[in-house]
């Protein structure tokens, strides 16, 4: 028994020393300190308050009570100190008579316990399998809409891609699969699953009306266009010269990416993969669009993570720099003149840009969802029915499951419906569901009002009915969604503790080459890490 | 043993915390109100001082002088010790915005008439200067 004990003794203490290192390594608490007007008691009765409490009195001069105070309707108690107005020391002060009081405001620390748990619970469970220094979760960007399409809630869409700071706050149109249900009401879960905080500007549904055999998409400039004619012989070629219809022809998920040998190649200047189409047998029409259903690779989100935000400087970073218009606008140069995909006509002259866009540019839709889109373009001659489009991007930026060329593009009839309920099924405190009275004014229109949402928070947002059919005309209707936002990246102590770079982040093609060697030795790993790390919503 | 004890709850102690903890936040233990930082419409630079008070048309900012910035000149605000919640682009403050920026100035009671004098009598000043 003694020698039971004497191990017990001698094991006990490196052991809970141990534990203890492993869960303060786990543990993680975000807090916020906030300000709040305290009221004046009306009747005789005493408000207690412990935490920090200022008052504000008529000669200008503040009494702080640090350890909180005793308020009545006659008076403040407590221990404090009084501060002449513009002095820095203050003398001792036990009470003050409400009637020389301007205002008091109390101060306190709030836990976000819920993101605190999950991640803390997300770092645990991370932290064993990956080895990329993004120990906790990695899935980023932006805000997701799921809808029950009759098989359960289904991924829809991903709002604002990569605008991580408010002057990059932009709008995304999203075609939908979901439809109104027997009550003819449209409803999406909107959700938030990563370590960000989410600015939502305006939601709002799309209903475009078109004509049966024709399909309603987003354009590169974000509105909704109809296209039609698909032409029936269509090659593709990618820069290595294979031909890739095969993993275009249709949306089966065999997706294209670059060849490696092409990912080998790049170099600064010279940083691009592109696929030639050659469509035949077109329609009649002066323009076509080239229909693609597509979504990012994690490339963009290895520069963000590892260059932009992968030194002891992201939160200056994200803070500072990316709030001061001109170094977010020399990004915005580079990043249009490179990232997105660029379309060009061969036979139509190029109007000379700069930075180089071609004829129209895609910008980035985000790793997450897959979008249907159509870059609409000029046919090198009126009625041309054979056009060769060369689509260009930085190679292995995208996966592109279908690309299709429409002859007949137009633009349909569309009615706009509003946010009319947000209803958050587990609210924070209480029992849900319950309506959001005040998020419906902050997603209404796209104004100084935001909504904010934090990881691990979803709502269904109920829109409103649409008008009878007969009154818009067309016999078919498409569900857009158009969201518009920004969102400010949470650092993930990783981040700081073990920096990917140590020299500051340059925008430029050398950062790109350098993330584009740094995702290429750690695509599979990387992948699987980020589509399973999305943080679970209550 | 007890060391280990000892040991084990200093160590918890340092589990990371994220965000400015109510210990940490100078404007409620002192007269002063939160430090900001602002960048202004078509300029680089970033001031940065003690949010005095906030009217209706802009911010009273002490930073070696006091000044006042409309809310049009500003581009976007943010504050040194508070989190994102607290952080604005302007050209599109709200009321509800307007309120929080209030309440962590040192006069959330507003700063004008015979106070704003003695501010400015104590500061050296004769009036308060506008940035253009």
């Amino acid at each position: 028994m003694e020698w039971r004990r004497s191990f017990l003794r001698r094991l006990a203490p490196p052991a809970l020393i141990a534990c203890s290192f492993f869960a303060a390594a786990c543990l993680h608490r975000f807090v916020e300190t906030t300000a709040r007007v305290v009221e004046r008691p009306l009747d005789t009765s005493t408000d207690t308050i412990r935490t920090p409490l200022k008052v504000h009195l008529v000669d200008g001069s503040t009494v702080v009570f640090e350890g909180g105070a005793r308020v009545t309707a006659s008076r403040i108690e407590g221990a404090g100190l009084r501060y002449p107005l513009m002095a820095v020391v203050g003398a001792p002060a036990s009470a003050v008579p409400m009637d020389s009081v301007m205002g008091v405001e109390a101060f306190s620390e709030r836990t976000n316990r819920f993101a605190s748990v999950v991640v803390s619970l997300g770092a645990t469970a991370l932290g064993a399998v990956v080895t990329a220094g993004l120990l906790v979760a990695i899935f980023g960007s932006c805000p997701t809409v799921y809808a029950d399409t009759g098989t359960g809630l289904l991924l829809e869409a991903e709002g604002f891609s990569y605008a991580i700071s408010p002057l990059m706050e932009h709008r995304d149109l999203d075609p939908l699969r979901a439809r109104p249900g027997p009550d003819g009401v449209l409803r999406l879960e909107l959700r938030n699953e990563a370590m960000e905080t989410h600015f939502i500007n305006h939601v709002e549904i799309v209903a475009a009306r078109h004509a049966t055999g024709t399909e309603v998409v987003a354009d590169q400039g974000g509105r909704p266009v109809t296209v039609s004619g698909f032409a029936p012989a269509l090659r593709a070629r990618d820069r290595a010269g294979q031909d890739v219809m095969p993993f275009l022809a249709s949306r089966d998920g065999s997706l294209y990416s670059t060849s490696p040998v092409v990912i080998g190649a790049a170099r600064e200047g010279d940083l691009d993969d592109w696929i030639d189409l050659d469509a035949e047998q077109l329609p009649e029409g002066d323009s076509i669009a080239v229909v693609m259903r597509l979504r990012n690779s994690l490339l963009n989100t290895i520069l963000l993570y590892e260059g932009m935000l992968g030194g002891r400087d992201a939160p200056d970073m994200l803070t500072q720099d990316l709030e001061r218009i001109a170094q977010t606008v020399d990004l915005a140069r580079w990043y249009v003149g490179t990232m997105g995909m660029r379309a060009t006509v061969e036979g139509v002259p190029l109007r000379p840009s700069e930075p180089f866009v071609g004829h129209a540019r895609l910008t980035d839709v985000g790793p997450i969802a897959f979008r249907d889109v159509a870059i609409v373009l000029p046919r090198p001659v009126a009625a041309a029915s054979r056009v060769r489009v060369r689509l260009a991007f930085v190679a292995d930026n995208w996966r592109i499951d279908e690309v299709r060329v429409a002859g007949v593009v137009s633009r349909p009839a569309v009615t706009m419906l509003p946010v009319t309920r947000v209803i958050v099924p587990t609210p924070a405190q209480g029992t849900g569901p319950v309506d959001d009275t005040a998020a419906i004014p902050a997603i209404a229109d796209a104004d100084e009002k935001y909504f904010e949402t934090r990881p691990g928070q979803r709502m269904t947002l109920e829109f409103a009915k649409e008008a009878p059919a007969s009154a818009l005309g067309g016999s078919d209707v498409t569900y857009l969604l158009g969201w518009q936002g920004w969102y400010r990246e949470w650092l993930r102590p990783s981040w700081l503790a073990r920096p990917m770079r140590t020299t500051p982040f340059v925008v430029g093609d050398a950062s790109m080459l350098t993330a584009l060697r740094s995702w290429t030795s750690q695509k599979e790993r990387f992948e699987q890490a980020f589509y399973s790390s999305s943080i679970p919503v209550r | 043993m007890r060391r280990a004890y000892l040991a084990a709850i200093a160590v918890l102690l340092t589990a990371c915390i994220h965000g400015t903890q109510l210990k940490d936040f100078r404007p409620a233990h002192s007269p002063d109100g939160a430090q900001l930082r602002l960048r202004l419409v078509d300029r680089k630079a970033v001031s940065i001082g003690e949010l005095f008070a906030v009217d209706s048309t802009g911010v009273l900012l002490f930073s070696g002088r006091l000044t006042h910035v409309r809310f049009e000149r500003i581009r976007a605000l943010d504050f040194v010790q508070l989190g994102a919640p607290y952080d604005m682009y302007t050209g599109r403050l709200g009321s509800a915005d307007i309120e929080h920026l209030r309440l962590v100035s040192r006069f959330p009671q507003g700063l004008d008439g015979p106070t704003l004098a003695r501010v400015l009598t104590a500061l050296g000043q004769d009036s308060v200067q506008e940035v253009p």
